[in-house]
């Protein structure tokens, strides 16, 4: 997509305005941003690679905020840290493809706490991810679809042992 | 019995392991959005956990609210391993619970709520491991832990999920480095997700030819899985450290050794780096069997830090401290 100022470069700062209840959207390269005002708040490299290493876009990401603690996906991009135990549960989807990469794994294998606690995701079966599974085939999903798949696999090898 | 004062296993080139388990508190925000009487509230939790239990490790902890420490004392904690660089580099509410000889702390509001840590001399990982736990059971009997069926223990940062377990082991590896092999070794140990990286010194060079090893995989692998890791790849660099000692075994290396222990059995100005370096070739001859294995090279190079000088000689000068520290090492090396 072009920038809608200069119609020259990519667009790659999605901006959302609400006025009084009307809300109008922009899609801006990075120097109109700038110069609108609008340039991302860390100018750190190492933030940056941070943000590319949760492979999104953090400007672009529509900004829907933890219920618990108010962190947006954006700040967690920024920084690498996340702010409460909710956020796993809220940013899951996009949380898990860096914890992939990270990891090598999304599934924990080790010790449990003894004692019940809040589980912020909700409890994985290995019928609930193929079920999973098939959804994402069928929307030819087939990056999260593959992931997925290695992580029934790595469940029932752990069932298995 | 301290962690760097006597005999441990492998100790001619192990000098620690570390276990460090993080874990937080369902319902809270994790420590960097949480505001001061959150804090206190979550240190008051902690303390009341570990008081109320029978355990006699757990009774044994000594609760310490940092804001009572003075700031040479802090960052003599550092000196020591027993808190981390960045537990004293903020001023927020945060305190420890510590054992008497130091080797276990659980450090309560740094990155995570809790980070219980484990200190043994040598390698010693299972046996670190076996205390953690233990101490893991009886936090976990009182508080609420964040755990997630899939992601296992949620961290402040994700790449501590999973088990929140982190195993270093400190390993003194002067010919390895020496023949330019840390530069190999870090890519190798890389590649089975670990990193190394030089203790007390800046960039690649380690001084004291220190190295650190500790594993950054946290998800996907059982504590006992990665027990098992840490403590092969360690045996392997021992290994690889006691071939290159054999090969070298030369009237030169024993001539830097024995050369060391001249100066430092001799001088009067002694500064940390100088301490360091020579200190590290007295360790490698006391392996060569050049120097008496009684010196305690890794208690001097603990107690040679200068803030460790400060606390017990009170606020001095850096050359009346490098005149504290050349007393510490001649009275040490004297009787040899």
């Amino acid at each position: 997509m072009l920038c809608e100022n200069c119609g020259k470069r990519n667009a790659t700062t999605h901006i959302r305005l609400v006025v009084n209840g009307t809300v109008r959207e922009q899609n801006l390269c990075h120097e109109c941003a700038r110069a609108a005002g609008y340039e991302h708040p860390s100018a750190d490299p190492l933030d940056n690679l941070l943000s590319s290493l949760f492979g999104e876009s953090a400007s672009l990401s529509r900004e829907t905020a933890c219920p618990q603690c108010n962190t947006t996906f954006s700040q967690i991009s920024a920084t690498g840290k996340v702010g409460c135990p909710e956020c796993y549960h809220t940013f899951y989807d996009r949380l898990a493809p860096y914890i992939q990469r990270v990891h090598g794994s999304t599934h924990h294998v080790g010790s449990q706490p003894t004692k019940a606690t809040s589980t912020p995701t909700e409890k994985v079966t290995i019928e609930s991810l193929r079920h999973k599974l098939q959804e994402m085939i069928a929307a030819e999903n087939y990056e999260e679809a593959a992931r997925l798949r290695d992580e029934i696999r790595a469940m029932e090898g752990g069932t298995a042992q | 019995m301290s962690w760097y004062c006597g005999n441990f296993p492998e100790n001619d080139i192990v000098i620690s392991t570390r276990i460090r388990l993080a874990r937080n508190i369902a319902g809270l925000p994790f420590p960097s959005k949480m505001n001061e009487e959150q804090r206190a509230e979550l240190c008051a939790k902690v303390k009341k956990a570990l008081a109320e239990s029978n355990d006699s490790i757990a009774q044994s902890l000594k609760y310490i609210d940092m804001k009572d420490v003075p700031v040479e004392e802090r960052y003599a904690m550092v000196e020591r391993h027993i808190i981390s660089p960045d537990f004293i580099a903020d001023t927020h509410t945060r305190a420890i619970l510590i054992s008497p000889d130091e080797c276990i702390c659980v450090m309560v509001g740094e990155e995570d709520h809790i980070r219980i840590q484990v200190l043994s001399g040598g390698l010693q990982p299972e046996k670190a491991y076996e205390t953690a736990h233990a101490l893991d059971r009886l936090l976990g009997e009182q508080l609420p832990f964040a755990f997630d069926e899939r992601l296992g223990y949620l961290t402040e940062c994700p790449t501590n999920l999973g088990t929140g377990m982190r195993v270093s082991v400190m390993l003194h590896l002067p010919l390895t480095e020496s023949r330019h092999h840390i530069g190999a070794l870090a890519d190798s140990v890389s590649k089975v997700g670990f990193t190394v990286r030089g203790m007390y010194g800046e960039n690649s060079k380690a001084a004291a030819s220190l190295y650190q090893i500790s594993n950054q995989i946290t998800l996907g692998l059982s504590e006992e899985k990665l027990l098992e890791n840490v403590k092969a790849l360690a045996m392997q660099l021992v290994e690889r450290e006691r071939n290159e000692r054999k090969a070298n075994d030369t009237v030169a290396l024993q001539d830097r050794c024995l050369r060391a222990f001249g100066v430092l059995s001799q001088a009067r100005l002694v500064s940390s780096e100088e301490m360091m370096k020579l200190l590290s070739r007295i360790k490698l001859g006391q392996s060569m069997g050049y120097l008496p294995e009684t010196i305690e090279t890794v208690r001097l190079l603990v107690e040679g830090q200068p803030n460790m000088i400060a606390r017990k000689c009170g606020p001095v000068s850096p050359q009346e401290r490098d005149i504290h520290r050349a007393t510490l090492l001649r009275e040490a090396l004297a009787t040899r």
